[in-house]
């Protein structure tokens, strides 16, 4: 998509002041229906510049710092602060000529899988609008999926931008933690939090993390990535390349609640299983312990709500974020942040306070980080074998706004294995289910994303979802 | 044996990180530590850990470089730095009194 709209700016057919305008308006009639923007830029205008994104609009996720524009997290802690700076994947992005339309809604500071969790109310599907998108990337979810931008920056510390994507159709990649600075990013769980794109094709998702990726002297988890060139890389040549999946997560009998979504789901990975087969891909079937597997969630909930409460503990209202009512200034702070964050961002924080209790530690944060350990400890020796794990990126396709999820749902979470071990990770659109997308996810070991995305390159010419985008939701 | 949280405890975790909860907000977070504190115990069963580091970042091969002693960052403008806080005084934030 991008390099078609980049070769028609070049060669007049279209330029980047209608596309920008399309964009914005486009951006501006879909809010009623998706509520996807907290902030649509009206007056953004064309850049000029020898770039592939040169001139193409852009939506960014709310929990970017963005110089002058208005930038939440989705929270009502922070809904007046506008950064005096641009997070580096920000100013890189905006160097590339890229033309920010608008700032996308999030679950609140990114915790939350659901789309329902952000400060200015649910981010409906573009595919059907009583669905959830799945979160926490949310609106930049529903904005590339309902053809308002291409592409979209998102952030991902569980599986925040590859969920939505499944649920949206499209094409949703976490590279490998680090490729990406997080430097001016809302940080959330900084050993699992990575910045990635949500797109509509794996080739527009290596043009975009091409741009923004490299070595960022504001962060020291960022890395040297000068000798990777993912677009050059995808050449769709697969052959020989081998993939393992989990049987305790793809087969149907392991699951006590066979939902008839659930029953398709599994299906349609096994026909995306067979599609890799038929291009030279070797498949194998690996099993894995399934208490393991059952303590991914705790792993995750306990790991990332310790790292929160510390994080966000300088959302006091302040020195930024609504000044809160009192006579002390502890009354002050316990009144902007009661009335700030909503009960699912409290329930984290108290349960990060209670495992990072001196007490606490042992049994509940370090258990938790001694099992991310086995699990990367596992991961990375079967990455010695395989050139990456493919899943179905959810067990369902999105539900209802108004539903309940099913009772599997609550605790899978498997996407977040790619963020224990930093593991690039991509999920690309793979079929329907009662008229909903589905996706497949394929992670593979640290700094190996060319070859991830090659593979996802060639799956995706295959199953042909490319450019996919929803219809009719206007 | 699980620890069995109570209200009281729960509030008191809250309080500490200056957040009021409703008494329903309370029902819901110890209903969600009992289910951490239940998967503990799960956990705990998995003698495979045993031994392991607890891992705190996802890989080490994190790049460090030195820098020359004469270079130095541009700081920002104070008036920046300020432009968010509701309340100032000129180079200050504005708060109760603090101090005795």
């Amino acid at each position: 998509m991008i390099k078609k709209l980049n070769n028609k700016i070049k060669n007049k057919e279209i330029s980047s002041d209608d596309l920008v305008k399309e964009a914005i308006t486009k951006a501006e009639k879909s809010q009623k229906k998706l509520n996807a923007f907290v902030t649509i830029i009206k007056d953004a205008k064309e850049v000029k510049s020898n770039n592939l994104l040169s001139g193409i609009p852009v939506a960014i996720k709310d929990n970017f710092s963005t110089k002058d524009i208005l930038s939440t997290g989705s929270s009502n802690t922070l809904k007046d602060y506008i950064p005096y700076f641009d997070a580096t994947a920000i100013k890189k992005i905006k160097a590339a000529g890229a033309v920010i339309i608008g700032k996308t809604a999030l679950d609140e500071l990114g915790m939350g899988g659901t789309g329902l969790m952000a400060a200015t109310g649910p981010v409906k599907n573009p595919w059907n609008i009583n669905k959830i998108t799945g979160g926490s990337s949310s609106g930049s979810a529903a904005a590339v999926a309902a053809g308002i931008v291409p592409y979209a920056l998102g952030t991902d510390t569980g599986d925040s931008i590859r969920i939505p994507a499944a649920h949206c159709g499209i094409v949703g990649y976490k590279p490998t933690y680090g490729m990406v600075s997080r430097f001016g990013v809302f940080a959330f769980a900084s050993s699992l939090d990575t910045v990635g794109v949500l797109c509509t094709s794996v080739e527009d998702a290596a043009i975009v993390i091409d741009q923004i990726k490299g070595k960022d002297e504001y962060d020291m988890t960022s890395w040297n990535s000068e000798n990777i060139n993912l677009l050059a890389s995808l050449d769709g040549n697969v052959k020989n390349k081998k993939l393992f999946y989990i049987k305790e997560i793809c087969d149907i009998n392991n699951y006590e609640e066979k939902t008839n979504e659930l029953i398709k789901t599994l299906e349609e990975f096994n026909k995306t299983i067979e599609k890799c087969q038929e291009l030279g891909i070797k498949v194998e079937e690996v099993s894995f312990d399934q208490k393991l597997l059952d303590s991914i969630y705790p792993t995750y909930l306990t790991i990332t709500s310790a790292e929160a409460t510390s994080n966000m503990s300088n959302l006091t209202g302040i020195i930024f974020g609504p000044r809160g009512k009192g006579n002390t200034i502890d009354e002050m702070m316990k009144d902007h942040r009661t009335r700030g964050f909503s009960s699912l961002i409290k329930r984290r924080f108290v349960i990060g306070s209670y495992v990072l209790q001196k007490e606490n530690q042992e049994r509940y944060l370090f258990a938790s980080a001694k099992i991310r350990h086995l699990i990367v400890n596992k991961m990375n020796e079967l990455f010695n074998e395989f050139d990456g794990l493919i899943l179905p990126a959810s067990s369902e396709p999105a539900s209802n706004i108004n539903g309940d999820r099913s009772a599997h749902l609550r605790t899978e979470q498997y996407l977040a294995i790619g963020n224990f071990g930093g593991y690039p990770s991509i999920t690309i659109p793979s079929g329907f289910v009662n008229d909903m997308p589905i996706g497949i996810n394929i992670t593979g070991k640290i700094k190996d994303d060319a070859n991830i995305l090659n593979i996802a390159y060639a799956l995706e010419k295959k199953l042909g979802y490319k450019n996919q985008t929803a219809k009719g939701w206007e | 044996m699980n620890h069995k949280f109570t209200n009281e405890e729960v509030i008191n975790l809250a309080d500490k990180l200056l957040i009021g909860i409703s008494e329903e907000e309370v029902k819901d977070i110890v209903e969600e530590l009992t289910f951490v504190a239940d998967s503990m115990n799960v956990i705990s069963e998995i003698k495979e850990i045993d031994g392991l580091e607890p891992l705190t970042h996802p890989f080490n091969l994190y790049e460090t470089s030195l820098r020359e002693d004469d270079d130095y960052e541009e700081g920002h403008d104070i008036e920046d730095l300020l432009s968010n806080a509701d309340f100032t005084q000129g180079r200050e934030i504005e708060v109760p009194k603090v101090v005795g």
